[in-house]
């Protein structure tokens, strides 16, 4: 600590006190004579550096007259200058031999971009800093090909799903993402403008993580400092307003009454108001997010170190500062070279986060409410109290705006992270690596539930009457429900490094890692029925200790914990022929503390191979000039998956529920007796799930470096699925806390097609400009399933619903929807009176043609799939499904003296959403599509008539409720103007620039939901909306100033 | 600098070389293999399977609306509850799953966790144990029941004891589904059940410290119970039926509540009273949840039979408007018969103060309506505290009545007296001839006194009324339900168990 005390101490003297003379230049590259930023100038054998900035400008203070200056850029050959008394230079870098010299983090080590044989897309932090992204997921949709990111809510601290080349499993399909070489659960606690480079293994080769990395891995190198350089300081700040992105077309109360009065066959009529209540305009709010985040990074001549520390201040749109997001991190990397061949890095970050949830997401939830309830019912009754929702029966639906004042709902989350890593080189070609981190968090949730009453009967109710003081039925409840989560991961290896007669290049790693994770959940729920509000409180102090508020026996307490472990070696070879020929094998073996290691069922081998020809090294091409490089690869290989939540899923633990009441006066929970009874039962022959990945591919960067070009084509089957099946139930599952055991069962495959494209150039002095598009096609397919029944999920409706609508079956894609196809409306009686006259010709006497539900004229014609003459359960079918078949991405940019601009849009096609948040009520509002209702013979021929009693449009899930979502959005757009120039140069700013950017300002779809990139992440039924929350659109102001 | 170099390259040779023991990691507590060491270990896992009792509100239910008295009702706008709407038109099939497959799976649930203390029963001896294996063997008996009365020869394991056929003192595991088969046909099935009852009733105690364990009175009106169901398949089961029937009458340890008594026989002071001979205990201290309804420790079904909501009152809480009673019920009731009041709650001049469910009669099953609570805990409407009075006395002396009216024993015509002079206050309708057969009389009391209890559709079934009475019933189809065909799929036994016939 007091090195790097020492070191900040040094850069801020060295920033601030002028010596000598000052030199100053330009660094360019030298085949077009663009401007270089970030190019590091040093004065050789001093620490006195700097790096140039936007338009490759550098100034350096107390430089002797006859110093000479090191420049340096990755990917460019390093320049030594003599001054010789100049005070202004050009210095012209050229490309290294090849400007893919440029080196990749890849799995237990870097490799240079030429070399890598795998699919790997990289993301620099330029790139990620043109996005402006809120979290780093963000930053990768639509700039890698293939891979798919997710919202699972627009809500401030929401997550992201992130996809690599499909669904791959039934279980968990989030890659294996680690920082600096730290395996975390998810990107909440990175800030993005820490990042320096994102990588994303997407094929075999990831396989040297084994076991983790069948989802693919994502790569995160974070910034670290350089040697030798100066205090650098970075200050990014932006400031915004965000809008919801989407508000629903939902009728008024004039259509809605009309509606009602049509539904109920023309004889309900009631006086609505004139104007009546958007509630969607009551609920959504124009929000603020502002963010400021500082880095600081410098060195001296062993050490280098990088910190940087953020605040974002994030209101939601929907209930505003209800829903707020504040977040805070911290981050350092520090490295020192202990001696020559010994360096240490240590870095250590800290997120913490307090969110304020609104429901959201489905029954229940604020939006849900605003959509459904009745917009002829005011806000507010005549007396300023908030109106009662009674003329809505449905006991979810409740006054929104109430809803919002009575939420108390906080999300602390706290996390730390450690790193420490010793780099030993011996023995020349030798270094041994070993590496720890230690990751904790702790994510507290507390909830209030306060005396409320929306109505007669309404369930969130806690107090069953409204004139609640003379009712003796008053509670209030708090739940407090934490979660610690813990792990480590310790790494070592040893990497040989060799080179014989510069023709044989020979790496050889040997690795072993240790892995164990531990969850410990706790939770205690309170609650009261006497007095108004809380015992000693009257209203609700958020964070205050549940314990210190509640006798004993008024709590009720749970916990729960979890462990897993893993235990790996691993090892890798990796040989090229002059860097021609280019061949990498890797084996490792895993064993997981989630299988049982009776036959060996939990030891895991995962072999992977690829190999690469770099033609453009070939004399038949070496004068090919336009050609600079063109890579032909292979990669095949196993990769193992154990992500399964049941704990010890190979044994039969008593953890099942068995309380009996005994009956004799009980008062409190405490006078139930406990039992014991089986929980899931144990299948002591599971083991591994395994997908085998083959992916071919090339690369190529033509004209100088102008255009580069990437393509691939893979194919992934994954084997031995780890299912949730069901099972026959009279092994007694069906008991409270009991469970059928994960299986192994069937095979998923993913294969589809990646291209991306990249061109950049100058025109003229000024302008340069760059454009890159990337496409991918997915096609998922469940080739086998070796079980009786089908695996099926996802419920449509609300309360009253069917289940099991999406489904798992061999020759569909994983998790499509099962349904009744539709093609178009029955007009009139007599084409309903032929379809039965023919199924009663067919199948006899009492026969109708619809066996599932009495059909009417104005109802939608369900398809008879199988032909029998007759409509039937056996009539459904595939009817979609949530995995997009096409998505592309391109991202546009160009500069212009001290202009730049950037703007990125990303388009997802073919898949399906099922609109599944209206609530199937009579007084229930829905979409103004009803308004082109089937109102008589002719009317329509796709929205089926109003009704108010059961029917077969909306009780059995057919494809009228499942919509195409596929949408092209303008992700980010952002204009910024760089002042640096126009600085006096003694203003010490190295880097000024002022932006105005927006994030999703439009989005073309035909969906009608709020947003047709919302997904719940899940596997089966992951596309049933239920009122997502819809992404913001977002404009900012902002500030990037370097000095 | 050799020694730093020694030491990173030992610390990776151990974790390269160490044994895969690291990543053993302890489960905690017990597990099914290293249990039953101890009489606590017993009495908690007969908890356990006593604790599936309370899952039975789905029999009670879906048995109500199967009923000619009781509407399925619900939701007007959606087809709420298909399958309890289908089983009240009688028009339910394998496709339907809901409370069906509920029923069949949590029956075997309680069936399995009785089986585990049974499989263990020989393992810990301690004083005590006789006891604890007849309340499991009684359990047993109760879930077979169920399985039997709603799916008739249910698949089990069986196998001869000392000359008997017996269930098999074993779980049924995982995988086992596949080479399990029905037991031959309904009669074997009773019989099955009757002698795990004969094991259990010497060693139960006449009374038990806490009302939510069975007795020997319990388990005698249980078996006197399923003798009057295996009458129908073998008349010489009546008089079997009437002697285990009046053994409980015999202990003396019942009777039926009168007066202001009787009227509070279905509330919370009503509970575990000298009329209860097997209740099954509900509790709503412990909030309950919609992901695991069945684990909470309260009944859900209340709710169903409280009117829809929008409705206010100070007795009872709004609910979803389900089972509904027929006015024709109602009619059957004089205004003499103190039983109308507690049997119905009539908002027939009220109708404007609730929603109106499908098939709306203004009429609600108020035995089992959902009482406001003061200490309700949580704010689902899953944990009611009513407790389903699965035998009353006044059912046994119907029952004994039957049993004897069948069997051509003297008491029948007194039983049935004192059910109806309860309902009475006197004497005064006792029965006469001129009414009828004394049989059909005990059917129209049983009709009367249980209604809204889930026995009528049963019974109409094994006395061969059920065609006659009930709309849609089809003979030698419905006196059964369909075993839920994913069920049949899951256990690879389309074939081989063959769905129930005509299903």
């Amino acid at each position: 600590m007091n090195n790097l005390l020492n070191n900040l101490l040094v850069a801020l003297f060295a920033s601030t006190v002028a010596l000598a003379q000052q030199v100053s230049g330009t660094v360019t590259e030298a085949d077009s004579g663009v401007p270089l930023p970030g190019a590091t100038v040093l004065v050789k054998g001093t620490n006195n550096g700097t790096t140039t900035d936007f338009d490759g400008l550098f100034q350096l203070s107390g430089v002797p007259d006859n110093a000479t200056l090191v420049v340096s850029y990755i990917g460019f050959e390093t320049q030594e200058v003599a001054i010789n008394n100049a005070t202004n230079l050009t210095i012209t870098l050229s490309s290294a031999s090849d400007a893919l010299d440029e080196v990749v983090v890849i799995g237990y080590g870097t490799q240079r971009k030429k070399e890598v044989t795998g699919a790997v897309s990289i993301l620099g932090s330029k790139a990620i800093q043109k996005l402006n992204p809120v979290r780093a997921e963000q930053a990768i949709q639509g700039q890698v090909a293939g891979v798919n990111i997710t919202s699972q809510s627009g809500s401030p601290g929401s997550g992201l799903n992130i996809r690599i080349r499909g669904i791959t499993t039934n279980g968990n399909n989030a890659p294996l993402i680690l920082v600096d070489g730290n395996r975390v659960g998810d990107l909440n606690a990175i800030n993005p403008n820490d990042i320096e480079s994102i990588n994303v293994l997407k094929d075999a080769t990831a396989g040297i993580y084994g076991v983790q990395a069948a989802n693919g891995v994502i790569l995160i190198t974070t910034k670290s400092g350089r040697k030798n350089s100066e205090l650098d300081v970075n200050i990014d700040t932006y400031t915004g307003l965000q809008v919801t992105s989407k508000k629903l077309d939902l009728m008024n109360s004039f259509d809605f009454a009309q509606y009602v009065n049509d539904a109920k066959d023309k004889t309900e009529f009631f006086v609505y108001p004139q104007k009546g209540t958007d509630w969607q305009d009551e609920v959504f709010e124009t929000a603020l997010i502002s963010e400021a985040n500082a880095t600081v990074s410098g060195g001296g001549e062993k050490s280098a170190y990088s910190f940087g520390a953020s605040y974002l201040d994030q209101d939601g749109i929907v209930g505003g500062n209800s829903n707020n997001y504040e977040r805070v991190t911290a981050r350092l990397n520090y490295q020192y070279d202990i001696l020559d061949n010994l360096k240490v890095t240590a870095n250590a970050l800290h997120f913490s986060a307090t969110k304020q949830n609104l429901p959201e997401g489905g029954i229940g939830a604020v939006l849900y409410n605003a959509v459904n309830i009745n917009p002829t019912m005011p806000v507010y009754d005549e007396d300023g109290n908030f109106a009662l929702a009674n003329d809505i029966s449905q006991i979810e639906i409740i006054n929104p705006v109430a809803q919002i004042t009575n939420n108390y709902n906080t999300d602390r989350t706290s996390k730390w992270t450690g790193l420490l890593a010793l780099d030993y080189s011996f023995l020349k070609n030798f270094t041994a690596k070993t590496q720890f981190n230690i990751n904790h968090a702790t994510v507290l949730n507390d909830v209030f539930k306060a005396e409320q009453f929306y109505g007669n009967g309404k369930g969130p109710n806690t107090v069953d009457k409204e004139d609640k003081l003379s009712d003796t039925v008053i509670y209030n409840e708090i739940t407090d429900f934490g979660v610690n989560y813990d792990d480590w991961m310790w790494d070592n290896y040893v990497t040989y490094t060799n080179s014989f007669n510069d023709t044989h290049n020979l790496i050889v790693l040997l690795g072993s890692s240790l892995f164990v994770e531990k969850g410990l959940y706790y939770g205690n729920t309170a609650e009261t029925n006497t007095g108004t509000n809380m015992p000693g409180q009257s209203v609700w102090d958020e964070g205050m200790d549940i314990n210190s508020r509640y006798k004993e026996d008024q709590l009720a307490k749970g916990e729960d914990w979890y462990e897993n472990r893993l235990q790996s070696i691993f090892t890798r070879v990796q040989y090229n022929y002059k860097g021609k020929y280019l061949f990498s094998g890797a084996l490792r073996r895993d064993v997981s503390s989630r299988f049982s290691s009776v036959n060996g069922n939990n030891i895991g081998y995962f072999p992977t191979g690829s190999i690469g020809w770099n033609v453009s090294e070939e004399d038949f091409l070496q004068n090919a000039k336009w050609i600079t490089n063109l890579k032909l690869r292979a990669s095949y290989g196993i990769i193992g998956n154990d992500r399964i939540p049941q704990k010890f899923p190979y044994i039969t633990l008593l953890n099942g529920q068995a309380t009996v009441d005994p009956g004799d006066n009980v008062s409190k929970p405490e006078d139930l007796v406990e039992g014991d009874a089986a929980g899931e039962q144990g299948n002591i022959k599971l083991k591994w799930e395994e997908q085998e990945s083959v992916n071919i591919g090339f690369d190529a960067s033509l004209f100088n470096n102008k255009l580069s070009l990437s393509a691939d084509a893979y194919r992934k089957n994954t084997k031995n699925l780890l299912i949730d099946p069901q099972a026959s139930a009279i092994s007694g599952n069906r008991a409270p806390g009991a469970g059928v055991p994960f299986v192994n069962a069937g095979t998923v495959q993913n294969q589809g097609l990646e291209f991306s494209l990249g061109y950049n150039d100058t025109v003229g002095d000024d302008f340069r400009f760059n454009i890159n598009y990337n496409i991918t096609t997915i096609d998922n397919e469940v080739l086998s399933l070796n079980r009786r029944t089908t695996p099926d999920d996802g419920e449509y409706g609300v309360g009253i619903s069917q289940t099991g609508i999406t489904r798992m079956e061999p020759g569909f894609a994983l998790g499509h929807y099962y349904g009744y196809k539709t093609n178009g409306i029955y007009q009139t009686q007599a084409e309903i009176d032929a379809l039965d006259a023919a199924a009663v010709s067919a199948h006899g006497e009492d026969e109708t043609y619809s066996t599932i539900g009495n059909i009417a004229p104005g109802d939608l014609r369900f398809v008879d799939t199988n032909g029998d003459g007759q409509i039937t359960a056996d009539d459904r079918t595939n009817i979609g499904d949530p995995i997009p078949d096409v998505e592309m991405g391109l991202s546009i940019g160009f500069t212009y003296k001290n202009i730049d601009f950037n703007a990125s849009a990303f388009a997802s096609l073919g898949h399906e959403l099922v609109r599944d948040y209206e609530r199937k009520d009579l007084y229930a509002n829905r979409g103004t599509y009803m308004l082109r209702r089937w109102q008589g013979s002719g009317t329509s021929n796709s929205i089926p008539r109003a009704t108010s009693g059961a029917n077969i449009n909306t009780d059995l899930f057919n494809d009228f409720h499942v919509e195409d979502a596929s949408y092209v959005r303008l992700q980010n757009i952002q204009l910024g103007y760089n002042f640096t120039s126009l600085l006096n140069e003694n203003s010490g700013v190295d880097n000024l620039r002022l932006y105005v950017s927006g994030n999703n300002l439009f989005t073309i779809t035909d969906y009608n939901g709020y947003d047709p990139s919302a997904n719940t992440g899940a596997p089966l039924g992951g596309g049933i909306d239920k009122g997502f929350y819809p992404i913001a659109a977002t404009y900012m102001i902002g500030i990037n100033l370097n000095f | 600098m050799k020694k730093g170099l020694n030491i990173l390259l030992g610390l990776l040779l151990i974790t390269i070389i160490s044994c895969d023991s690291f990543v053993d990691v302890e489960p905690d507590g017990s597990n099914d293999e290293n249990y039953f060491n101890t009489e606590e270990e017993y009495q908690k896992a007969l908890i356990g399977a006593y604790d599936l009792l309370q899952a039975t509100f789905w029999n009670t239910l879906t048995s109500l609306v199967a009923s000619d008295d009781y509407a399925a009702g619900g939701d007007t706008f959606n087809y709420d509850q298909p399958t309890l709407q289908n089983v009240n038109q009688m028009i339910h099939t394998p496709d339907d799953e809901n409370q069906l497959r509920d029923i069949w799976g949590l029956m075997y649930a309680g069936l399995n966790r009785a089986n585990f203390i049974l499989e263990n029963k020989d393992k810990t001896d301690f004083a005590g144990k006789d006891e604890i294996i007849a309340e499991a063997y009684f359990l047993r008996a109760y879930y077979t029941f169920e399985l039997v009365k709603f799916f008739g020869n249910v698949p089990l394991k069986t196998e001869e004891r000392e000359g008997l056929l017996r269930i098999t003192n074993k779980r049924i595991l995982t995988d086992d589904e596949f080479v399990i088969e029905r037991v031959a046909d309904i009669p074997t099935a009773y019989g099955l059940i009757a002698e795990d009852l004969k094991e259990a009733i010497p060693n139960l105690p006449i009374t038990q410290a806490l009302p939510y364990e069975a007795t020997k009175g319990a388990a005698q009106a249980l078996l006197g119970k399923v003798l009057l169901y295996h009458g129908t398949y073998d008349s010489s089961k009546f008089g079997e039926a009437a002697t285990a029937l009046n053994q409980v009458i015999l202990s003396k340890q019942y009777s039926l509540t009168t007066g202001a008594d009787y009227a509070n026989l279905f509330e919370i002071d009503g509970e575990n009273g000298p009329e209860a001979v097997f209740e099954i205990q509900y509790s709503s201290v412990q909030a309950a949840s919609w992901t695991n309804i069945n684990g909470s420790n309260g009944t859900y079904f209340p709710k169903f039979n409280g009117p829809r909501s929008p409705y206010s009152d100070d007795v009872f809480d709004s609910g979803w408007g389900f089972c509904l009673p027929s006015v024709a019920l109602y009619d059957l009731f004089d205004a003499a018969d103190i039983r109308r009041d507690v049997t119905f709650y009539d908002l027939r001049n009220d109708q404007d103060r609730y929603s109106p469910s499908r098939d709306d009669t203004g009429l609600f099953n108020r035995k089992y309506m959902p009482r406001l609570e003061p200490m309700r805990a949580g704010s689902d409407p899953l944990n009611y505290d009513n407790n389903y009075r699965a035998i009353r006395y006044a059912d046994v002396l119907l029952m004994a009545a039957e049993a004897e009216a069948q069997s051509g024993g003297s008491n029948a015509e007194d039983y049935l007296n004192e059910v109806r002079a309860r309902a009475y206050g006197d004497n005064s309708h006792d029965y006469n001839a001129t009414e009828g057969a004394l049989l059909d009389a005990i059917y129209m009391e049983r009709r009367k006194e249980l209604a809204g209890e889930g026995h009528r559709f049963f019974d109409l079934v094994r006395t061969k009324k059920a065609a006659a009475t009930i709309d849609g019933f089809t003979e030698n189809k419905n006196e059964v339900f369909p075993i839920p065909l994913t069920e049949l799929k899951l256990a690879d036994a389309v074939e081989r168990w063959g769905q129930n016939p005509k299903y």
